[in-house]
């Protein structure tokens, strides 16, 4: 892959990112902090994700031709491309994971069957988290019980095949990886439990009003981030 | 621990990335391993002592 298509692929693996990230704050600010009446405040802040949705798709574009507008597809097949793109994507996400381990090589085993599960499992998740929130607020109250059921728990199928990926990472990965993980896990569990018991304690001093359905929600992707935060800690440790 | 990988790995002429291949571990575990931030488990400091055609304690020393 040359120099040009590579950066190109990265602005891909960005924008979709800055994308997902666009979209869940719209949605979370369009719920709960702009007032229904402003019209305009309410039309700007829906079209935000348009915006690193046209650097995904220029990226993407400037992918398939090459810097003079000539379509490249007559010295390299679409397919090809695609396969690159996916693989370069992957290998993008896998540095950010795994500074210490990917410094300017391609990604070990390991990490790519961790990527190849985690990526679509990620972006499965977004999906069908939109689809399941759509679909009980179309259904209402007046749907079967067993249904809402279904499409509340949707998301977290998705979820278990990130857990499957997490898990196999740490059969296949070496040792001191392994050490990392199970530091940063470790770390990550003590931590969110700390804050959440926290949280709790000023909950029932009525200092703070929580939620317990958002509280809930919140202990898993809490728990991600913290391990996000220690893996960063402990892969510089041993850099 | 002290260890010698560096030194031995530098005389072969290997750099570190072939050497986690050879090893099957990833660079990033030869870095810890060179710079002393890591004591490799006895299966991975017999396989180094394997591959330099060694004995372990040679290689990694008390310190």
């Amino acid at each position: 892959m040359n120099p040009s298509s590579a950066s190109r692929t990265k602005s891909m693996t960005i924008s979709s990112f800055a994308f997902t990230a666009s979209v869940l704050a719209c949605w979370y600010v369009l719920a709960d902090i702009v007032p229904a009446s402003s019209t305009l405040l309410r039309t700007i802040v829906t079209l935000i994700p348009v915006i690193p949705l046209v650097f995904l798709f220029r990226a993407a574009i400037g992918l398939l031709y090459n810097r003079d507008g000539k379509e490249a597809g007559g010295e390299r097949a679409l397919q090809d491309q695609l396969a690159e793109v996916q693989r370069v994507a992957s290998d993008n996400v896998a540095r950010l994971l795994h500074p210490g381990a990917h410094a300017g090589k391609h990604m070990r085993p390991a990490h790519r069957r961790y990527m190849r599960t985690f990526v679509p499992a990620m972006i499965g998740y977004v999906l069908v988290l939109f689809a399941s929130i759509l679909l009980l607020k179309k259904i209402g109250s007046d749907g079967s019980i067993v249904l809402r059921a279904m499409l509340s728990l949707a998301p977290v199928v998705p979820i278990i095949f990130v857990c499957k990926a997490l898990i196999q990472f740490l059969r296949d990965c070496d040792e001191l990886e392994r050490q990392i993980e199970l530091e940063s896990i470790a770390l990550s569990c003590l931590f969110t439990g700390l804050i959440f018991l926290c949280l709790g304690f000023l909950a029932s001093a009525e200092l703070i009003y929580l939620d317990g359905a958002l509280v809930a929600i919140w202990v898993f992707p809490a728990l991600c981030g913290l391990y996000g935060v220690t893996k960063c800690i402990a892969n510089w440790r041993y850099r | 621990m002290k260890s010698r990988v560096r030194e031995l790995r530098e005389k072969q002429g290997w750099s570190q990335g072939e050497l986690a291949d050879l090893l099957d571990v990833s660079r990033q575990t030869v870095n810890a391993i060179e710079t002393e931030k890591y004591d490799p488990s006895l299966p991975l400091a017999f396989k180094i002592a394997r591959l330099f055609n060694m004995r372990i304690e040679t290689i990694f020393l008390e310190g």
